[in-house]
């Protein structure tokens, strides 16, 4: 596919998506969307706007999230249209990867990281990560032993990056 | 001739790996996963990963998804993928992870690489800073035939946002890298601030 077409079918999936919205605007006929809304949105000016949405320009890597979290669609379907012409359905999870774990792995994994629910307010995050540990170990190709260590290093990061004091969690439990 | 001797024979600049690249790869595993994480989706990219040789050829690698390098590290595999050597490291150059991947162990790296974390394709980006390597490896599940044409046209996006990527982790590879090396700084588009042309001001023409 040529560049010139990629930016088109780019731009015909932004107007759509915009004119879902309701971000319309009857000031300009050919275009017929809200590009001043649009430039806010993306942090870019009106006349780069313009361009996104005539197909004459592509915006950054950084922008794109951007603009797909405000109208609400993936980033993957604004920049490709993959899965169709219309934005699919935000709410679906689409399966990526398969997670198979032996029970004991699992047991141990959410013994180990039990304290980290205890001590943040974000529990999506911590949920998140620990799911992507899970894989991760799902697929080491190694001893027990080993599988054992790592997770130990992987949760003690989880630790180490949300400042999370040890000390506290101990006597807290040393009190219960 | 074993797997070790046909490695030596064939790479002049040998890589060495850092002595703790294992521990590496898993002790910062949530900062690297909550920075990367950000940069997922965008391209339909699933996997992002950075190897950086530094000008004593010792070999570092951060990772979203460390059980891939983990495997291909411990069972000695990595001797055999090119992108792991000095041999593909030219500066922005594109190429699909397989191109890299030496014919007798083809099937094994393939399978450790791509089939076992449902990838349908993987893509490394080189470049060299200084006398540091780099090469930014991404990996997708998408199975958009378009994909490829994509990454391939957008070779200086891709190394943007690798560059980008290399930014967010780079306080962590001054942990490990050799401190007689100064670390390679990269500026990103993004955060740049914007550039205007420089005027000056002149009063009644006089100076």
């Amino acid at each position: 596919m040529e560049r010139i077409d990629f930016l088109k079918q780019f731009s015909e999936r932004l107007n759509i998506s915009l004119h879902k919205a309701g971000y319309t605007s009857t000031r300009s006929a050919k275009i017929g969307i809200n590009l001043k809304q649009l430039a806010k949105m993306s942090g870019v000016s009106y006349q780069m706007a313009r361009k996104y949405a005539l197909g004459m320009a592509l915006p950054d890597y950084h922008v794109i999230p951007k603009i797909a979290t405000w109208l609400n669609v993936s980033p993957s379907w604004l920049l490709f249209g993959e899965q169709g012409t219309t934005p699919p359905d935000q709410n679906v999870t689409p399966v990526t990867s398969c997670i198979e774990i032996e029970r004991e792995l699992l047991q141990y994994i959410l013994h180990q990281c039990f304290f980290l629910f205890a001590e943040t307010t974000e529990t999506d995050k911590i949920i998140h990560y620990i799911v992507d540990v899970i894989y991760d170990v799902s697929h080491l190709n190694t001893d027990n032993k080993m599988i054992l260590k790592i997770i130990d290093m992987m949760l003690s990061s989880a630790v180490r990056f949300n400042q999370i004091q040890l000390v506290n969690i101990h006597s807290k439990e040393k009190r219960a | 001739m074993n797997r070790y001797s046909i490695f030596f024979e064939q790479n002049n600049h040998k890589v060495t790996l850092h002595e703790n690249i294992i521990d590496i790869l898993f002790q910062h595993k949530e900062e690297i996963y909550i920075k990367f994480n950000d940069l997922l989706g965008i391209f339909l990219i699933d996997y992002i990963a950075i190897k950086i040789i530094d000008p004593n050829n010792e070999l570092v690698i951060f990772s979203i998804t460390p059980s891939v390098e983990y495997n291909l590290l411990v069972q000695g595999l990595w001797k055999y993928d090119h992108s792991f050597t000095m041999n593909f490291q030219k500066n922005n150059v594109f190429y699909v992870w397989e191109k890299a991947y030496y014919e007798t162990y083809f099937n094994e790296i393939k399978s450790i690489k791509e089939f076992k974390h449902g990838f349908t394709f993987g893509f490394n980006i080189s470049k060299q800073i200084d006398s540091f390597h780099f090469t930014y490896s991404y990996a997708t599940r998408s199975k958009n035939s378009k994909l490829y044409h994509y990454y391939h046209s957008h070779v200086n996006e891709l190394s943007a946002l690798g560059d980008y990527s290399y930014k967010l982790i780079r306080s962590i590879y001054a942990k490990y890298c050799n401190p007689n090396f100064t670390l390679p700084s990269i500026s990103c588009k993004q955060n740049d601030p914007p550039k205007f042309p420089l005027l000056k001001l002149m009063v009644n023409n006089k100076r």
